[in-house]
């Protein structure tokens, strides 16, 4: 189960949860590039190549980005907000993750133009059978458009 | 028949009877008259009848007194009488003249009496010239003779004659002076008596008039006396022009002015400077006479200058001919209202700063604590895993507990949240079937493991209005609970339905669990309270607090119904 050219982008600010995130996508034999953005700006710095991404090879898109909704700085909605506004990753898939099932945040997300909204489980055994679903849809079963012609 | 009409027709004939009567008796008065002038004349007639013999009979005597005596005071009346006969009897022609049967006598008279009066005349003539010597005086008969006696008879005739026309002609009178007493006294007595009627009608007329008047006067009194003696509005008049024409007591309170002092004024100073300005008074008046009424909710000015909000209907009033009489204007003083609205309005903006609040707490006890059970758990499970074999089993045991306190905390603040939630959510309301519902959360549980035998008897078609969501989650958690308390049951039985009581649908879940002691029924749904070991059956004692919240969010109520071994019902009516 790799695809090792394909990244993913996970954007997370909390530490236990990254590390648990990487865990479970261990666990699942998912061995991808795994950039972590720790808040908002450092996610759009990356997409965009702006910031300390300055000058990142924009031709490796990530094949997926974990989004955390709750993060410093910009939080996940805004962040998807801008994802969505730009050309370059306006079909860039999204998958919200996050411990809120609030409603206002699952319309919220899908109203922005999020793909999926996964709440993350509690109890780790959950969470790492989430983690490796959405391994398996997204980086295996998902046919991503094709890239540069997303116009 | 009108009033009118009546009155008009019976005075007309009482009026036509008076004018009748009036006319007869001038008719009859002039017919007496005539009457009265007949009877005079035929009297007139009977003496100048008498006369004429009386003077024929004076000649004579006067006549033989002369020839007798020589004297000559006898010729002189001898002469006078004679003249006085023909006098007489000219006039007796005269007066008889409408007479014929009397002139016919009259025409046998006249020659009589000539003739008389040419003896008595040749008689004194002869003695005058044949002789100085008394005349042989004719004896008494002879001279009296045929002649005078065939004069006495003629005259008596025609006296006669003269007499029963005096008789008649009295009779006449006398007959019609007494008809025409009847005709005047009857007449009248008719007239007096549709006098007497129209007066009566009248006076009836009157007396229900009277009576009408005084009761519209006591009506008016009535609601005039309510009016004033209202004191939660003011209500007063205003002529046409807008100046204050009456006052209550509720205008006094409200207002501040005796009615001493404000009747007369114009009502434009009731508002306020800024109003007056625009025109606001006599716009308002005009309103009210162009379109019957006008309402208006606004800041208005009291005796002292404060000024107090009111509500103030105008409305029109014209007479029977549309003619604007003035208006009626009633006011409210609705200062506390308004200022209850403001609190209310104050009261519900702390209310929404406060569910936001409580929005953001939920919000961030949603992600900020679940983190940290999620790292308690998930490293928990890392250690167990990837240290297996250097953990001893207590060890492993003691991180299982971990493992199961993190994710029964987790539990609790998802249920505490669903209950915060329940609080915050807007009820929609619409037809829920709510056996649908029931069914769906009985296929949801896992009725095949561990062995459980659990039958569901769920009524059909029971409908209620509501809200969906939240109605299911009720269920869910009473189905939920029924479930979980008939696990130690070889036949569980769980049913749904609907009763009557009291004339209230009533819904009800019965299980043949474990059931419970009444006398904890009281703790039943308060939040994080249980009646039975979590060992026995797990729980965060959130969910029947949570089904009670509903259930009040619907403006219903829920109880329950058990005994220890006799399994658990719980009702609820929304």
């Amino acid at each position: 189960m790799t695809t090792n050219e394909a990244v993913i982008l996970l954007v997370e600010d909390n530490p236990d949860d990254e590390m648990l995130t990487i865990r479970g996508l261990k666990q699942n034999r998912i061995h991808n590039e795994i950039i972590i953005a720790h808040d908002g700006v450092e996610a759009l710095d990356y997409l965009f190549g702006t910031g300390q991404f300055t000058g990142r090879d924009l031709s490796v898109v990530p094949q997926v980005v974990l989004l955390d909704l709750k993060l410093p700085k910009i939080n996940g909605l805004e962040v998807l907000k801008r994802v969505r506004e730009d050309e370059r990753t306006r079909l860039l898939p999204v998958v919200i993750l996050t411990s809120s099932n609030e409603e206002r945040d699952r319309i919220q997300g899908y109203d922005l133009g999020a793909n999926s909204y996964v709440r993350k489980p509690v109890d780790f055994g959950e969470f790492s059978e989430a983690v490796r679903q959405l391994g398996l849809y997204w980086l295996i079963l998902n046919q991503a458009a094709p890239a540069g012609r997303s116009k | 028949m009108t009033l009118r009409t009546k009155l008009t027709l019976v005075c007309s004939i009482a009026l036509l009877i008076v004018g009748g009567v009036s006319l007869l008796s001038f008719r009859w008065t002039q017919r007496a008259d005539e009457d009265q002038h007949w009877v005079t004349h035929t009297r007139m007639v009977l003496g100048k009848l008498d006369a004429v013999v009386i003077n024929v009979l004076s000649a004579e005597t006067e006549q033989r007194a002369y020839l007798l005596t020589r004297e000559a005071s006898h010729l002189i009346a001898y002469k006078e009488a004679l003249n006085s006969t023909q006098r007489e009897v000219d006039e007796v022609r005269e007066l008889t003249a409408d007479n014929p049967g009397q002139q016919q006598t009259l025409k046998q008279l006249e020659p009589l009496i000539s003739k008389k009066i040419s003896e008595l005349r040749e008689q004194v003539t002869a003695h005058t010239v044949k002789s100085i010597q008394p005349p042989t005086p004719a004896p008494y008969a002879n001279i009296e003779g045929e002649a005078t006696q065939h004069i006495r008879s003629l005259i008596t005739a025609m006296k006669a004659t003269e007499e029963s026309l005096l008789t008649e002609r009295l009779a006449a009178a006398q007959a019609s002076s007494r008809r025409m007493k009847v005709v005047i006294v009857l007449g009248n007595m008719l007239a007096v008596v549709f006098f007497a009627v129209a007066a009566l009608v009248i006076y009836e007329e009157m007396g229900k008039r009277r009576k009408v008047e005084d009761f519209l006067r006591q009506s008016e009194e009535r609601f005039r006396l309510m009016a004033e003696r209202v004191k939660e509005y003011a209500i007063f008049m205003l002529g046409p022009g807008g100046h204050v024409a009456s006052w209550n007591e509720g205008a006094q309170r409200i207002k501040g002015y005796h009615a001493d002092e404000i009747i007369g004024q114009h009502f434009s100073r009731f508002y306020p400077e800024e109003d007056v300005m625009r025109g606001k008074p006599d716009y308002e008046l005009k309103v009210a006479a162009e379109q019957g009424q006008v309402e208006d909710e606004g800041w208005r000015i009291r005796k002292d200058g404060t000024r107090f909000w009111a509500n103030v209907v105008i409305t029109a009033l014209r007479d029977e001919r549309g003619i604007l009489r003035g208006f009626a204007k009633v006011s409210r003083d609705m200062t506390e209202r308004r200022r209850a609205e403001d609190e209310i309005k104050r009261q519900n903006a702390l209310l929404a700063a406060a569910n936001k609040e409580l929005d953001a707490f939920s919000y961030s006890v949603a992600h900020d604590l679940r983190a940290p059970l999620r790292a308690i758990d998930g490293f928990s499970q890392a250690l167990l895993q990837d240290y297996q074999e250097h953990i001893p089993e207590d060890g492993r045991m003691y991180l299982e507990r971990i493992r199961a306190g993190a994710t029964r905390m987790a539990q609790l603040i998802e249920d505490l949240l669903t209950l915060a939630q329940i609080s915050r959510h807007e009820i929609a309301h619409s037809e829920v079937d709510l056996s649908r519902i029931a069914e769906e959360v009985a296929a949801q549980l896992p009725t095949s493991e561990e062995g459980r035998a659990v039958q569901f008897s769920i009524a059909p078609g029971l409908f209620v209005s509501g809200d969906r969501r939240l109605l299911r989650i009720a269920l869910e958690n009473l189905i939920g609970n029924a479930y979980k308390f008939t696990s130690k049951q070889p036949a569980a039985q769980i049913e749904f339905g609907r009763q009557n009581g009291g004339g209230e649908s009533v819904f009800f879940i019965r299980d043949n669990g474990p059931g419970f002691d009444m006398q904890y029924a009281d703790k039943l749904f308060g939040v994080f309270q249980r009646l039975h070991r979590d060992s026995e059956f797990p729980g965060t004692g959130v969910g029947l607090a949570t089904v009670q919240r509903i259930v009040h969010r619907h403006g219903g109520r829920i109880w329950a119904d058990a005994a220890v071994g006799k399994g658990a019902t719980f009702y609820f009516v929304l």
